[in-house]
């Protein structure tokens, strides 16, 4: 019995020398740097191989604030529901016209009143109201659960990103602005710097 | 009337004239009349102030929509918490605690945070087929320039100039009033609001082109005076007109309180000057009037909405209603003319108008009556009614067809009708059909004809009806 599976304890030894570590979800922070304003640009990570199940989030909303839909962009995943509000003292209407998707017309309502609409079709959706023609947002849905607004400053972050190989891209309303493939490899998390003035983009891991 | 008998012999007048404002080509003075529009304009600064579009407003300016017109009734702010809304911060005029300290300190007031200015440019041409001078092309470039400047200063009080200039009478002050609101504490917010200065009186609101003009023309009820009747004595050549250039259009020195109900009832009682600024009514009698207004269904006069209405909803930037409103008005005035007598005079109004998605239609009916227009030079009791009505049609939320139709009738006095002339010489029946372009939201193009299916004075003399078009392309900024 002393010698019944040698080869079996090499083979595990081997099975426990190439096998990954678990991946532990990091977090990528990163500054974008381009000529013009930069908080109307979405960063999103499309994973190589298939991710898994959306991370938690929160309802995602648009409001109407003084005439205007806050944020002007939002960024979502496929099949997230999002919430349009009306925090005017005045009717507000919300639709969206034949784009990505067949478009639809949440109709005319009042203050305090929200409706909702699920977005199923990737792509920069227009968000208009019928009876204020200046007001405008962008519903940009995204394939991926991995997705951040880029702030005022340019810097943006998204959490909870597994290591591995992705592609990484920038979308400004209905414009691709970058698309590149990168490799996130290691557990401390990355810092990205992208300039889109010069297509360059940096990944440099926390921990080095 | 002995006094005229001596003047005139009433078997030798005849009505010759008559130059009732909208006419084409009735005669060269009503032609002048008939290009003069003297119309409200719309106010940008309101966009400014607001960082909004002008069709928030407006369905096509100066043609307001169910919530400009509530903002219009509000002294100029939207009707509930104005200051969520405006963007530009207003400058107070003392903090809210002084409030506290009255009647020993000046209560605190606002001005507006930007100027409330907004310029605009009117320019037309006018074709005309004139009997007399045959067809006539006119390039009235500008047909009008004007500035306007309209804010609420404050909770309680607004104010609201415009001026304009035309080629012809130059510089003219169009309104000049103040408006306080909610005079009576303790009573329903709008329930009594003051309006003092040189106004508008807006009769009939469906049908007056100053608040609710998509197209060029108003309607002949609204401009005629008994001034337009010209009384021609065929043996001497020599003719007379009266003195009272009363127009229910015209602008004039008045003080109205008015207010609503219950959001959906809306009433108006004022004294005014009479007459027009043209001709100072200077008499010892003030004229009355009154004006009553009902909505049902959709957005409240107010502004706000309940069960009893039908949210409006919207088409490509268009706040498009569902309602029926109705309204009843009252004028009664007396104007000084020859001989120093006065001339009495009433004039009344109904109409229904129903707004139901794209289109909008109404339909109403004006009668008045002049006692004694001539003064001592002519006896007879002029009287005057007109049914008219007005359609339009949102084709596209920036293209509107528009079909008015009216007919005027003004009777000739008994007196010269039974001496055997002009029996009824006044009257005329008119299509007016049009096409309204919003190029821009603030860029407008109009194209609007004038078909006369009947114009008795034309016919009487063996000439053909005046017809006229105009195209307009109008500017505010």
């Amino acid at each position: 019995m002393k010698r019944t599976f040698p080869w079996l304890a090499a083979f595990l030894a081997q099975l426990l020398i190439h096998a990954p570590i678990a991946a532990q979800p990091v977090t990528i922070e990163g500054v974008v740097r381009a000529s013009g304003r930069v908080a109307d640009l979405v960063v999103y990570l499309i994973s190589a191989t298939p991710f898994g199940p959306p991370k938690p989030q929160t309802t995602p909303f648009i409001d109407q604030v003084r005439l205007r839909f806050v944020p002007a962009v939002l960024a979502v995943s496929a099949g997230s529901t999002v919430e349009f509000r009306n925090s005017d003292p005045i009717l507000h209407n919300v639709f969206s016209p034949e784009g990505p998707g067949p478009g639809f017309d949440l109709g005319t309502y009042p203050r305090t009143e929200s409706r909702s609409h699920t977005f199923t079709e990737l792509g920069s959706h227009v968000i208009l109201c019928h009876v204020h023609p200046e007001m405008y947002a962008y519903v940009i849905v995204v394939p991926t659960p991995y997705h951040a607004m880029v702030n005022e400053d340019g810097t943006f972050r998204i959490d909870g990103v597994p290591p591995g190989r992705y592609t990484l891209n920038v979308v400004e309303r209905r414009q691709n602005r970058f698309s590149r493939n990168i490799a996130l490899e290691g557990n401390d998390g990355f810092n990205l710097l992208l300039d889109l003035t010069t297509d360059e983009l940096e990944v440099r891991s926390r921990g080095r | 009337m002995a006094d005229s008998a001596n003047r005139f012999s009433l078997a030798a007048l005849t009505l010759a004239v008559m130059g009732i404002v909208g006419t084409g080509a009735a005669s060269p003075a009503s032609v002048t009349r008939s290009s003069h529009p003297n119309v409200l304009a719309d106010i940008p600064a309101f966009a400014r102030k607001y960082r909004t579009g002008c069709s928030t407003c407006h369905t096509a300016a100066p043609k307001l929509n169910v919530l400009g017109e509530a903002f219009r009734l509000n002294g100029y702010k939207f009707p509930e918490n104005d200051a969520l809304l405006r963007r530009d911060e207003p400058v107070p005029l003392g903090a809210d605690p002084w409030k506290d300290l009255w009647p020993r300190a000046i209560w605190p007031g606002e001005l507006p945070g930007g100027v409330p200015i907004a310029v605009g440019l009117r320019s037309d041409i006018q074709y005309t087929r004139d009997p007399d001078a045959g067809a006539t092309w006119d390039f009235l470039f500008p047909e009008e320039l004007y500035i306007v400047a309209g804010s609420s200063l404050g909770q309680s009080v607004s104010a609201y100039l415009s001026t304009e200039w035309t080629p012809g009478e130059g510089v003219e002050v169009d309104q000049a009033k103040v408006e306080l609101q909610d005079l009576v504490p303790g009573l329903p917010a709008r329930a009594v609001n003051l309006w003092i200065g040189f106004q508008k009186l807006y009769p009939l609101t469906f049908a007056d082109r100053y608040i609710d003009g998509a197209a060029r023309q108003g309607f002949m009820w609204q401009s005629f005076r008994a001034s337009d009747l010209d009384l021609v004595n065929p043996a001497t050549g020599e003719s007379v007109r009266s003195s009272n250039d009363f127009r229910l259009r015209h602008s004039q020195a008045a003080i109205e309180i008015n207010g609503l109900g219950a959001g959906r009832f809306y009433y108006g009682l004022g004294v005014s000057q009479g007459a027009s600024g043209l001709s100072r009514d200077n008499n010892a009698r003030k004229d009355f009037f009154y004006k009553l207004r009902y909505k049902l269904g959709g957005l409240r006069l107010d502004g706000r909405y309940d069960s009893a209405g039908v949210l409006p909803e919207g088409a490509g930037g268009q706040l498009l209603d569902k309602t029926l409103t109705v309204e009843h008005f009252g004028y009664f005035g007396a104007e000084p003319v020859e001989g120093g007598r006065q001339d009495t005079h009433q004039s009344f109004g109904v109409s229904a108008r129903a707004r139901y998605g794209r289109a909008d239609l109404g339909l109403g009916f004006v009668w008045g009556t002049h006692e004694n227009p001539w003064g001592d030079i002519a006896a007879g009791e002029l009287s005057h009614s007109s049914l008219f009505a007005k359609g339009e049609y949102l084709v596209y939320p920036w293209l509107i067809g528009s079909l008015k139709f009216e007919t005027f009738d003004a009777d000739v006095p008994t007196e010269i009708r039974v001496a055997g002339y002009s029996e009824g010489s006044a009257d005329q029946t008119r299509l007016l059909p049009g096409v309204i372009a919003l190029l821009r939201q603030n860029v407008r193009a109009v194209v609007e004809a004038e078909l006369f299916t009947e114009h008795a004075l034309n016919a009487s003399v063996g000439k053909p009806r005046p017809h006229s078009l105009w195209f307009r392309l109008e500017v505010a900024y």
